[in-house]
């Protein structure tokens, strides 16, 4: 299982296990994000290239208006993965 | 060990029930969650490429699973493909910005990682991929 939940607040949550087969949903929700938001990871178990993806897409699309993602509250996995990608250099990871 | 070995559909969907799969074998063997994360990273990763790059196969996507050595041992074989050797896929730069990072291509980069041996084998239009982890020396 694996929801995306965009806040009034500009805070966005992950549950659940982010993989291939959510991408393309998880892509349309992202997308309705246009200012600078911050990702809950709290409740997320897993992600894949196919999640990494569809942030790194939102990430780049959200920079070029001067905005940005913030990434907060990872498990040990996820963070690892992150590592890997070396995507801790390409987001602020809290 | 004999190896235990599953077809799935060729279809994203089908993860659900690879990822039950690999869930239902790792706990019968009490393998430690960070191993199991690193396999169902490898696996999703080479099962996405096999649907993607081959959407039209006639068969299904087998699975086999084992433990052999202080080690679980993956392979994935898909029929009736055309040769694509991941071992010597290109080097993903990680060390471009943002600008210039793609999308994709971070799938068999993410399998070199967490796998301990990867290994690739084609002949008469089938495709195996094997890939290693080492268990470590607790297995908790």
């Amino acid at each position: 299982m694996f929801s995306v939940t965009l806040n009034s607040d500009n805070t966005i949550n992950l549950t659940g296990r982010f993989d291939a087969s959510q991408a393309d949903a998880a892509k349309k929700e992202f997308n309705r994000i246009d200012q600078s938001a911050v990702v809950d990871f709290s409740g997320l178990d897993y992600i894949s290239s196919a999640g990494l993806g569809v942030l790194l897409m939102t990430q780049k699309r959200l920079m070029e208006k001067g905005h940005k993602l913030k990434l907060v509250n990872m498990n040990n996995h996820v963070r690892e993965v992150f590592k890997y990608a070396r995507f801790d250099f390409i987001f602020e990871i809290e | 060990m004999k190896m235990l070995k599953k077809k799935f559909k060729r279809s994203i969907e089908e993860l659900k029930s690879v990822f039950r799969f690999i869930d239902d074998f790792t706990q019968k063997h009490e393998i430690r969650k960070s191993v199991v994360q690193d396999v169902s990273l490898a696996v999703e990763e080479i099962f996405t490429n096999m649907v993607k790059y081959n959407p039209d196969g006639p068969s299904e996507v087998e699975m086999g699973l084992t433990i052999e050595n202080n080690a679980i041992r993956i392979e994935m074989t898909d029929r009736e493909v055309d040769p694509f050797d991941i071992t010597k896929a290109e080097v993903y730069d990680l060390n471009r910005s943002v600008e210039d990072r793609p999308i994709g291509r971070l799938g068999i980069y993410f399998v070199k990682n967490v796998m301990d041996q990867l290994k690739y084998d084609h002949q008469n239009e089938q495709t195996v991929i094997t890939m290693i982890k080492n268990l470590g020396e607790t297995n908790v």
